[in-house]
Formats: C-alpha cells, structure tokens, sequence
C-alpha cells in the first residue's frame, strides 16, 4: 500500500537529478477527448510514462490534450521535437506505445509503419 | 467507454476547458439505497440556460474539429441504462456541477475502474489546476486526496515529474479499492 510518505522521498530523489530534466526539449502528446479515450487512450498514455521510466528517460514530458480532430485514428499520439518537428502515431495500444519509445525516442528512428504517412486517408 | 473512470476523464476535460481552476469530484457508495453516485463540481466558467438545456444532445458541442459532443450524452446514456439519471446544474461564472446516479445493482451499470489512471493523466498535464478527490462508502469509511496538499508536499517538484504521475495513478487507485472495494 503507497502512502503519501512516498512522496517525500520521490521529492528527495527529484530534487538531485533536477538538473538533468527537461533539457531534450521533446514533447509527447496524447489525443484525450471523447474519441481518445473511447478508443483506449488512457493506458496508451500510461504506457508511455511507465516505459519511458523503465528505460531512465526522465526528459521527456506526457500530456493529455483535447480532440486533434482526426476521430477515427485514434488513439493518437504526437512526438514533438525541439525544433518544432512533429511525428503523428494513429491508432496507438500500449504495446505500440512500448515500441515508439524503444524506436523513436531512445533510437531516434520514428516508426513510419505506425505514423499517419502510413495511413489511407 | 469501457467504465466509469473513464467517463470521469471525459466529464473532467469538460471542466478544464471551461476554465476550472478547482475540481471537486466524488465516488459514493450508498448499499443501503443500491445506489452508486459520482459527483464532479468545478468553478469553470458555467453554461448558460439554453445551453444547459440542450448539452445532452450528441449535437452540441462547444468544440470547434467537428459537431458532435458525445461526452455527457454517453453518461446520460449510462445511467439511465441502470435507472438512475444524470443531474446537471450550472451557472454562468460560477461554475457546472455534475451528478450521476447509478443503480449499483444494475446489470447494465459498468465497473468504476481505475480512477488513478484517470486522475494521474490530468494532474500531470494540468499542474496548476487542483483536483479533489473523495472516495465514500456510506455507514464505512472515505478517502479524500487533495492536490494542494500533494503540491506542498512535493516542495517544488512539479506534479507532471513521471515518478510523482505514477504514484498518483497507485496511490488513487488504492484508495479507491481500499474505499469502494473491487466494484
């Protein structure tokens, strides 16, 4: 059982690697209205921070946004560099989540099978 | 949707883009009355009348990507499938509370799931909002989590930090199977 002690020790160990966060500049972004999360959005996104913790990535921040306005791709994540580049996965599960983070932001290889230029619009 | 918490996501972003500063959000578990009630109150901005009157209808939304919102009219949906209903009341600059009564005994009532996961996604991303979270079983116990007082544990470690995300989602979703049991 977790209780809320933890969080002084979660708090502790931020504190000392502060510095080394938030410095890529990458952004990962997942579509959550009504469509994302019907279409199973939520343990897309909780794949991404559990994966990106396994594998030490402690720069790189998960958000939720509202509707990208591309319904039947969902779930839809975007990877967004620090230069502005910006690559659209579509209809994401947590396995492919695992993969994007293994492939894109630990190789720096986008998946292009999972990205929308694969798709038939 | 699959279950309650993620109808708790839904409702909720509804109240982030209203421009609630505050969240106030409660599963109750009522056994003597077979009743499971989730409440979220926020102090967005509010609906007007005419507004209020028509948001159950697929065809309203105040998105502009397309012209359907099916956020509220899918919970309506759900709880009236088990005999309960779905209250709505809002005031313009005030702020929008949402009830859902649900017939716990229903076949049709969906699990509450996993409201940390929820939670966890929308405390991340919106730091600066507070979210407060009570977990009630009548006659039993409660559980209340308030972000205020995780911000001011966490001492300048924002709350988007993953380690602090994934606490969350636990740390949530025990209390609610420690509060509400495995419904």
């Amino acid at each position: 059982m977790k209780s809320m002690e933890e969080l002084l020790e979660i708090k502790n160990k931020a504190k000392v690697d502060m510095s080394a966060r938030n410095q890529s500049g990458k952004r990962i972004v997942v579509g959550m209205a009504t469509c994302g999360i019907a279409a199973g959005a939520r343990p897309v996104m909780t794949a991404l921070v559990e994966e990106l913790k396994i594998r030490g990535v402690n720069d790189v921040s998960v958000t939720m946004t509202g509707c990208l306005g591309l319904c039947k791709f969902e779930p839809i994540v975007e990877i967004i560099d620090a230069d502005g580049t910006k690559c659209t996965y579509i209809k994401m599960d947590a396995n492919k989540a695992k993969r994007v983070v293994a492939e894109h932001i630990i190789n720096g290889r986008p998946c292009e099978d999972l990205s929308i230029a694969s798709a038939n619009i | 949707m699959r279950d309650l918490s993620l109808h708790l996501l839904d409702i909720l972003t509804n109240s982030i883009s209203a421009g609630a500063t505050v969240m106030n959000i409660e599963i109750v578990l009522d056994k003597a009355n077979d009743r499971l009630k989730m409440s979220i109150s926020d102090n967005g901005s509010g609906m007007s009348e005419d507004f209020l009157k028509k948001v159950t209808d697929p065809f309203s939304t105040t998105r502009t990507t397309r012209k359907v919102g099916l956020g509220l009219p899918l919970l309506k949906e759900m709880c009236e499938l088990t005999g309960g209903s779905l209250l709505l009341q809002s005031t313009l600059g005030i702020g929008t509370f949402v009830d859902a009564d649900i017939v716990l005994s229903s076949i049709d009532r969906l699990p509450v799931g996993n409201t940390g996961e929820s939670l966890a996604a929308l405390i991340s991303t919106y730091v600066d909002r507070d979210f407060i979270i009570r977990f009630q079983s009548i006659g039993e116990n409660e559980s209340i989590i308030d972000t205020r007082e995780i911000r001011s544990k966490l001492d300048g470690v924002p709350l988007s930090d993953p380690e602090v995300y994934l606490f969350l989602s636990q740390y949530i979703w025990e209390q609610q199977i420690n509060i509400l049991g495995g419904i």
